[in-house]
């Protein structure tokens, strides 16, 4: 039997976290969105997730800290950065905070299931 | 009686205010029931787009077709709809030929958007004309072909888009038809647009719209050999070197400098950017 595998979705937008989680959604994910800071904090506190895909920044925090208070949180868990955002400086030091992959909206499915794929 | 008279004004004025105030209230709160509804909506679209992603050949369940079917039948709504499923490009890369067209012809949202492309009125045939290339309605090409030299400005340069989205690079031979001015702005989106297609083996076509009378048009071509880095019609461009528009002297120049500085490979590969190498000044790679 295979393990049910944790994740969640973070963006301020409602609908693209309802997008990605109807197309991701399978027999073998639990799928949890949040879309402000204090929803991040408050399913962090009762979660463990093998993977994040989160946005840079949303809703009452900058994009570091919200790296910063997901990895102080959840040690092992992966994380995809999906944004709007495309500068390669960020994306460096992104990296250094551990980041598993960078994604670019708008995210090309072959790349997404990929990464997923590779993390997962 | 001035003071009853004064009693009675102020009793008026307040009661107007108090009705001020219930129909503003009334307003934010129909404006709040009215935007959780389109977010409902909204979400509805985007959850229907997910799952055609997940599988393009799953059909819309029967509840929320009629629900969609129910909402679309309001004008405002059916362009809120359209916009979304257009918006949904902005997270998920969709190619022209993987568009959600089953969606599409299931809400008939073709058969709406063709009967706008009949209108008379230049900015509802504009909208429409968007709205297809944006959806990929390619059964509406003949609207685009016909439109490609309109002489209303938003709805030719909104064909001559769309005609390089449906068709990419062999689109350019229509461009020979448009007798009319197209702004360099214009010229940017086209060449924007045909990037995100194959390149094509031979260049036969931009030798010759090169060749066509509308000076904007051959600046067009000029402006693409020189962005794609064609090297093999470059005698046709030269030849332009003493044309009397300034306008295309000027991009001539520029082509031969780019030409002369970059290094470009005699085989142009397809599907790939080019790889331009620069050559610096003093002759190096």
């Amino acid at each position: 039997m295979k393990t049910l595998k944790k994740i969640l979705l973070i963006n301020d937008d409602p609908a693209v976290t309802t997008l990605l989680k109807t197309y991701l959604l399978n027999k073998t994910t639990k799928i949890i969105l949040a879309h402000t800071y204090l929803e991040v904090l408050s399913v962090l506190k009762t979660n463990n997730f093998d993977l994040i895909l989160t946005d840079i920044s949303i809703t009452g925090t900058s994009g570091f800290q919200l790296i910063e208070t997901i990895k102080n949180s959840n040690l092992g868990c992966k994380i995809i950065v999906i944004t709007g955002m495309d500068q390669e400086n960020q994306q460096t030091m992104f990296k250094q905070f551990g980041i598993s992959s960078f994604l670019n909206f708008p995210v090309s499915l072959n790349a997404l299931n990929a990464n997923i794929k590779e993390v997962l | 009686m001035t003071i009853k008279l004064l009693f009675y004004v102020i009793i008026i004025l307040l009661l107007i205010l108090v009705l001020l105030i219930i129909g503003v209230c009334f307003s934010i709160f129909l404006r709040h029931i009215r935007s959780k509804r389109l977010l409902k909506l909204k979400l509805v679209i985007y959850t229907l787009m997910g799952k055609f992603f997940k599988n393009p050949t799953l059909d819309i369940s029967y509840n929320m077709k009629l629900m969609l079917e129910k909402e679309i039948k309001s004008k405002l709504k059916f362009h809120y709809v359209i916009k979304h499923l257009i918006d949904v490009h902005s997270v998920i890369q969709i190619p022209v030929q993987q568009q959600p067209l089953s969606i599409i012809k299931t809400l008939k949202i073709d058969k709406r958007i063709e009967k706008e492309l009949k209108s008379s009125k230049s900015f509802k045939l504009a909208q429409a004309l968007r709205y297809s290339y944006k959806l990929g309605i390619v059964n509406h090409i003949n609207h685009f072909k016909k439109n490609v030299d309109s002489s209303k400005l938003t709805v030719r340069r909104e064909a001559q888009v769309g005609l390089v989205v449906f068709l990419g690079w062999d689109s350019l031979i229509l461009f020979n038809k448009v007798t009319h001015p197209i702004s360099l702005w214009q010229i940017i989106q086209v060449l924007d647009v045909l990037e995100t297609h194959p390149r094509p083996s031979s260049f036969v076509l931009l030798e010759r719209i090169l060749e066509s009378n509308n000076d904007d048009i051959v600046c067009l071509a000029i402006h693409c050999a020189t962005r794609f880095g064609v090297n093999t019609i470059q005698n046709k461009i030269f030849k332009h070197e003493k044309h009397t528009n300034e306008k295309v002297v000027t991009l001539v120049k520029a082509y031969y400098n780019f030409i002369r500085t970059h290094e470009i490979p005699v085989i142009l590969p397809l599907n790939k950017p080019i790889p331009l190498t620069k050559v610096n000044s003093n002759g190096t790679i």
